[in-house]
């Protein structure tokens, strides 16, 4: 009898811990983001940190004044296939291009392409 | 008997509880599970920007109205963060795809968003701009497109390729597109004549390595 209750008691609380994480998941629709990279990266090339994750959307900013060119670029992981890859002055983005790649466990990287060194910041976005 | 039930229900519980714990973990791992990261904030703000050059979207007449709009999800990533507002969206021309390219205000100058998707970035300089695309769903993995925006009063705007030779392509209502195969020279700059007479040039923002890299077929579900 006492182990009947026990279970039940159980039951309940799973129910209920299996509802919260639900209802956190339905009004949780909205997209966080990770910051990666944020440090100097030496003239055309590479920042040596990136992010990985089912992401969704990938931009490279210059945080300073003036004209700095960024890029971004985002592969399959296992592939190693580009799904992403943009240039642009001081902010580019993935645009729409991982909308048919959601499933798809994916790197993020940026980049500095100018001909002096300078901070870049990353940023991944998952849903 | 019935313990036995219980039993089987309890280890039931206790699979379902592991599986819910190993989602957890799986979503813990994006963005590589640094424990000195920082932690993920709702997107519900543009990112900090710079002050807004009113004059860049008093020149590119950016009006209201949705007379040929373009569908909110076809906006990308940049154009949101800098506020873009589809509901104002502008048809400027027609893209290398087919669809269409569109000016939209945003909150510090403009963004241009396509129907295709290739054709995305956003503008604060009241000048020429160009952004290139060296990989994207919409656009041919052997191919490499440069577009832009120019301000009214330039029609046309000349591309600059690492061989020396130039290429004169048209400013349609605002927006320039170069699009060429990846063998074909590097496109270093887009360069204009101003009414009085001088040359300016903005880089085309194609890095060095734009040739490097398999660009995915966006019809392989594995890419």
């Amino acid at each position: 009898m006492t182990l009947k209750r026990n279970v039940l008691r159980m039951c309940a609380a799973l129910v209920a811990a299996m509802t919260i994480g639900a209802i956190a998941s339905s009004t949780a629709g909205a997209v966080s983001w990770y910051n990666y990279c944020g440090w100097q990266v030496a003239a055309n090339s590479a920042c040596s940190d990136s992010r990985s994750g089912y992401l969704i959307a990938n931009t490279a900013s210059y945080p300073g004044s003036g004209d700095v060119g960024v890029c971004e670029r985002v592969v399959a992981a296992e592939s190693g296939s580009q799904l992403s890859r943009r240039c642009d002055n001081r902010i580019v983005g993935s645009g729409t291009d991982l909308n048919g790649y959601g499933l798809i466990w994916k790197t993020a990287t940026v980049g500095n392409d100018s001909n002096y060194k300078h901070t870049i910041d990353g940023t991944a976005y998952i849903p | 008997m019935k313990r036995k039930t219980y039993a089987l229900l309890v280890a039931a519980l206790a699979l379902l509880a592991a599986a819910a714990t190993g989602t957890a973990f799986a979503v813990g791992a994006v963005g590589g599970g640094d424990s000195d990261q920082e932690p993920a904030v709702i997107l519900t703000e543009p990112t900090p920007a710079e002050a807004f050059a009113q004059k860049f979207k008093e020149q590119l007449s950016v009006t209201a109205g949705k007379p040929n709009g373009i569908e909110a999800g076809r906006v990308g990533i940049t154009s949101r963060v800098r506020g873009a507002n589809p509901d104002g969206a502008r048809l400027a021309r027609n893209s290398p795809n087919g669809g269409g390219i569109f000016v939209l205000p945003a909150d510090e100058g403009v963004c241009i968003a396509s129907d295709s998707g290739v054709e995305e970035g956003c503008y604060e300089e009241a000048t020429v701009s160009a952004s290139s695309v060296i990989c994207a769903p919409g656009l041919p993995g052997d191919q490499v497109e440069v577009f832009g925006v120019a301000p009214d009063g330039i029609d046309k705007l000349t591309v600059v390729l690492a061989d020396g030779s130039e290429r004169t392509i048209a400013v349609e209502r605002n927006v320039f597109v170069y699009r060429a195969s990846k063998e074909a020279p590097r496109p270093l700059e887009v360069a204009w004549t101003t009414a009085a007479g001088e040359r300016r040039a903005v880089p085309a923002h194609v890095p060095e390595d734009f040739r490097d890299g398999r660009c995915a077929n966006p019809a392989d579900p594995t890419p």
